[in-house]
């Protein structure tokens, strides 16, 4: 871990992998977490992903379930975890939560709170050991 | 968990939409901005985040303005606080805000005035409560947790 000069360890950003296919809904979710300090790429589909994934090591991918052509989120979620990212779903359709909570993956139903896509992601990536901290901006509450 | 405010900021122009969402960031809260009420509409629809609030100029080039687009955003999350920010008071459209229970921001305004315009307008929304869950999602980490506290 790295530590600044007082001997206090420094948290590294994250490393997430945004794979969703709505332009706005891809530059939203890069922004936001660009925005708490993350280190984003994004992808509009399988393809992108793996080139992605090949690429580089993403500490976490966030993959919105329905995605057109034949391959779903869930099939990109088994290939996201095979490289060892944490994986993260993210869902509109609210009359399937049953089935994505037997995938066995952490899945949020739109809409949810930034914080709770941080909260989310952070725990799935320390479920795999992955050595960074999701980033967050100075809380204030309303 | 507490929660920063998360604001979607709309103004067409471009330094105003800067100088606003610093003003706030620097408040501490969460800010995503459109530059015009297309752009807004696309967030807006994608219904991708919970919005505390949307703070909106009220003349927007194109077919929508200020208030329609508040109007659009209640129609997914009927409990985001609305600010509306206009230089034409006496407008239609202003009094449209007003019949619609928004609260309104006339320029020019001191710094102080919009923080304090924001403050309270999210300190009265409903579910202003902050211990608000947001929607129903489990993690795997999640239900462990809760079946290990059974």
């Amino acid at each position: 871990m790295r530590r600044d000069e007082s001997g206090a360890a420094v948290s590294k950003s994250c490393s997430v992998l945004v794979v969703e296919d709505d332009p706005g809904v891809r530059e939203l979710l890069r922004h936001v977490l660009t925005d708490e300090g993350n280190d984003v790429e994004v992808a509009r589909d399988g393809q992108e992903m793996r080139a992605a994934l090949d690429g580089r090591a993403f500490n976490a991918v966030i993959i919105d379930v329905r995605l057109p052509g034949a391959e779903n989120g869930i099939a990109l979620a088994r290939q996201a975890e095979e490289q060892g990212c944490a994986v993260v779903l993210i869902t509109g359709d609210h009359n399937h939560s049953e089935a994505l909570a037997r995938t066995g993956y952490p899945y949020l139903l739109k809409p949810f709170r930034v914080e709770r896509l941080l909260e989310v992601t952070e725990d799935a990536v320390g479920a795999v050991s992955a050595p960074c901290r999701i980033r967050r901006r100075r809380d204030r509450t309303t | 968990m507490e929660h920063r405010a998360t604001i979607l900021i709309v103004d067409d122009e471009a330094t105003l939409r800067s100088v606003f969402s610093d003003m706030m960031t620097r408040q501490g809260y969460r800010c995503i901005t459109a530059a015009n009420a297309v752009d807004a509409l696309q967030i807006i629809e994608s219904n991708l985040l919970e919005l505390d609030m949307l703070v909106t100029d009220v003349r927007m080039p194109g077919a929508l303005d200020g208030v329609a687009l508040a109007s659009k955003l209640r129609e997914y999350q009927p409990e985001v606080a609305v600010l509306v920010i206009t230089g034409y008071p006496e407008s239609a459209a202003m009094k449209e805000a007003k019949a619609r229970g928004y609260r309104v921001l006339e320029k020019p305004f001191r710094q102080a005035e919009l923080e304090h315009a924001v403050a309270k307008e999210l300190s009265e929304r409903p579910g202003s409560d902050k211990t608000r869950k947001t929607t129903a999602s489990v993690t795997p980490i999640e239900q462990a947790r809760k079946d290990k506290a059974r």
